[in-house]
């Protein structure tokens, strides 16, 4: 049984050292994403980079975008968010 | 009118939180019917180590031409191609246990802990200022779920040697071992959230980041956004400024 606990502390100290090397080549991966992106970004234009890289504790998704039509989207669609919220209260107290 | 479109409102807001809960929340857990396959199939998914000494006890146990059947098929069995019978079932996890190493059933309560012991799911939005706080209950939480988790009723009761005799102090070896996986987790997870940092730093607000944590008992899927800015003009210790990330994976200097 106590080789079994000390097996135990082996095979944990083992798994961390694993992780940590995937935890290396992660970060390595990111910065070509990165490198990637501004690449991208030099050239101009609209662009979407969605990668995942399996980390030392788990998995991270990256999405980097740079679009400009989706920014004149939101744009169109807060304003006509707040116009709506506006029309309501007007509503509402030109009503009283 | 105002009253609809108040209710529209709750009801929407209602739909997206019931929705959410049942992606990430409490009620995603697993059904839990276990039929002779379920079990087969996590066995199956040993290491190849302790699935070769299992193949070997079964060619000692029911014969070679047993044992050359089973290698043959255990990847069909694994995948669900092929439905194990009740004879199957009887000797790889009723039979073989009483003559299996103890390490070999330790690892195969491993597998069956990882398995079948409750899973909890949270979902959390942190920035990279803030996320410990957030995320310490959590992992607290999950290492005292490790240390306390039981087999649910349905295995322990069909595969009673995993919780008779020697397999009561494994469990609790597993248990403390899986526990300080959390714990480790934490501790590595604090270098990542600097990486992510500074790739949110350095796309200049166009990247968005998803970290799924993968604990013993659970899993927290974490939305890590850009630490929280000190006021207009306000700024922040130079020692906190996200640098770049370089590519033997330390900080530019």
């Amino acid at each position: 049984m106590t080789k079994k606990a000390a097996d135990e502390v082996v095979r944990l100290a083992v798994e961390k050292r694993k992780a940590e090397y995937r935890g290396v080549a992660a970060r390595d991966e990111m910065r070509n994403l990165i490198d990637n992106a501004n690449l991208l970004d030099r050239r101009g234009g609209d662009y979407k980079i969605n990668s995942t890289f399996e980390t030392a504790t788990g998995t991270t998704n990256v999405e980097i975008r740079k679009s400009r039509q989706s920014t004149v989207v939101t744009v169109a669609a807060v304003t006509a968010a707040l116009a709506a919220v506006l029309l309501l209260l007007s509503f509402l107290f030109l009503n009283r | 009118m105002i009253y609809a479109a108040a209710v529209a409102v709750i009801f929407i807001a209602l739909t997206i939180y019931v929705q959410r809960r049942m992606a990430f929340g409490a009620f995603a857990r697993r059904p839990r019917r276990v039929a002779d396959e379920d079990l087969v199939k996590v066995l199956l998914d040993l290491g190849p180590e302790s699935l070769e000494e299992l193949f070997g006890l079964y060619g000692e146990q029911f014969g070679p031409g047993a044992a050359r059947y089973a290698r043959r098929t255990y990847l069909k069995w694994k995948a669900g191609e092929v439905r194990p019978n009740s004879r199957t079932f009887r000797r790889l996890l009723l039979h073989l246990p009483r003559v299996m190493s103890f390490d070999l059933k330790c690892e195969v309560l491993r597998r069956f802990r990882e398995e079948f012991c409750p899973r909890d799911e949270h979902w959390l939005r942190v920035r990279a200022d803030d996320w410990k706080e957030s995320l310490e209950p959590l992992v607290r939480s999950a290492v005292e779920k490790a240390r306390t988790a039981e087999l649910p009723a349905p295995v322990a009761r069909r595969l009673r040697w995993l919780s008779e005799g020697e397999m009561q102090a494994a469990r609790a070896i597993l248990a403390e071992s899986q526990a300080r996986e959390a714990a480790d987790a934490l501790s590595m997870l604090q270098q990542e959230v600097a990486t992510v940092e500074r790739l949110l730093a350095e796309t200049r607000g166009r990247g968005r980041v998803t970290h799924r944590l993968k604990l013993p008992c659970a899993a927290v899927t974490l939305v890590i956004r850009e630490r929280r800015r000190h006021g207009r003009g306000a700024r922040r210790d130079s020692t906190e400024e996200a640098e770049p990330i370089s590519a033997d994976g330390g900080r530019h200097r």
